[in-house]
Parts: structure tokens; sequence; C-alpha cells
């Protein structure tokens, strides 16, 4: 019997239900209002279940902002644009 | 980025809205309840005015701090680097322990510190007397008395 090569994109498609994360050799830096709320070399890609485009993920703690509960958007139909400050505004 | 609403996520976790620099992103930020990533945050990098990504390795002279002669991040800049490594993570340390060879002695009135380092502001050379510690719009009384700066 001849074995296979893996495709190693196949068997990330085959686990897209479950929560999936990866360390990412790549520095990450964000800016809110002109002030560095992110800069860290800790980042991880995070797919979450269902999804195949990733997400960064940061250490809360090299986070320079506060984090407080976001208002409740329950209700609301996925794919709705709340508006929020954001760039350009 | 994943299209359509960053508050709709498909993992149980809190939605977070960021604060800072004045401003307010709602469910920018989202804390995933899973135990893989407790005390990690996914960031919606939509909702920044400005993100980068890039090779950690390309930062061979980690961008340690930048001084600012007036307050509110205003006036002249003095930017710093280290000589190595990656910044602060993992007990690394950095020095300017005379920062009036550079021209900047009792001149800064606020700055940031970034690589995972706190900006420790001493009032006098060779890394004495009073601290303050700033990631900062101003500095209180340690105002244009910084002598030596250690990053760490």
């Amino acid at each position: 019997m001849t074995a296979m090569a893996l495709r190693l994109g196949h068997r990330l498609l085959r686990n897209v239900g479950e929560l999936r994360w990866e360390p990412t050799a790549k520095r990450v830096s964000a800016q809110v209002g002109g002030r560095t709320v992110v800069s860290t070399s800790r980042a991880r890609l995070v797919w979450e279940p269902g999804r195949v485009v990733p997400y960064y993920a940061v250490p809360e703690e090299d986070v320079d902002a506060d984090l407080a509960p976001a208002p409740d958007f329950a209700g609301e139909e996925p794919g709705f644009v709340s508006s929020r400050t954001g760039p350009g505004s | 980025m994943t299209p359509g609403r960053f508050d709709y996520h498909t993992t149980d976790g809190d939605v977070l809205t960021i604060r800072a620099g004045g401003r307010e992103l709602p469910a920018a930020a989202f804390r995933p309840a899973d135990p893989d990533l407790a005390w990690y945050v996914v960031l919606d990098f939509d909702a920044p005015d400005a993100q980068v990504s890039c090779p950690v390795g390309v930062a061979t002279n980690p961008l340690l701090g930048i001084e600012y002669k007036d307050s509110s991040y205003r006036g002249s800049t003095w930017t710093l680097y280290g000589t190595s490594g990656s910044g602060c993570y993992s007990g690394v340390s950095y020095g300017f322990y005379h920062i009036s060879r550079f021209g900047w002695g009792d001149t800064i009135s606020s700055a940031k510190a970034f690589s995972g380092c706190t900006g420790v502001h001493h009032e006098d050379g060779d890394a004495s007397g009073s601290t303050y510690n700033c990631t900062c719009s101003s500095m209180g009384v340690m105002n244009d008395e910084t002598s030596a700066i250690i990053f760490r």
C-alpha cells in the first residue's frame, strides 16, 4: 500500500467545527486614538468554530486599555453592522 | 478577518468594549471562555485606527519607548530602542543611565513604553533618586526631572 502525504490544510478543515489556535511568530500592534494599546510578540491566531479565517488574540496583560463589558446586541441578526466610533469617525 | 459583525461569535465568551485615548470601541474585543485561551482577548482589527503585524525577527532593535518634551504626548520626541532582543519579556531590561548625554536631561513631560516594558523614570543619574513608572500623559512632580530611564 502506498502511503499518501497529508495536505495540512485538509486536516485543519476537518476540525473546522472546533475552536482552534496557533502561536504566531509576529509582533502585533494596534493604536486607538493615537495611543498604542497593543504591542506584543505573544499573539495567537484563533479560529472560532465554523470559521476558516483567524483572528488575532493577544494576552490581556499586553492590552493597555480599559476592557469593559460591551452593550448587549442580543436580538440583532448576524451580519448587522452596528454604529460605533471607529476608523475615520 | 472574518466578515460580519464582530460581536457575533461562535464560541462562548464575553464581548468587550475597548476604551483608550478618549475613544470607545464597543464590541471590539472578545474574551473566550475556553481555558486554553485564558488571559487572552481576541481583537477586532477593523476597530483600531492603526494596526500592524510583522515578523518578530525584524525587530532586532526593539522599540522601548517614546519620550515627549511636553505633556499629553506633544512636543519634540525621542524614540528609544534596545540594542538587541525583543523587549522586556522574560525579565529583560534596558538602561539609559545618563540621558543628559543625549540632550534630554530634565526635559521629559510625558512618555510611552512598548515591547512589554515599563518605563521607570529616575530623578537622578545612574538610575537613582525618586522614580515614576510611566506610560503617562503627564508626570506630576517628576515633570522635567528625569535623568535616567530603565525599561524593564
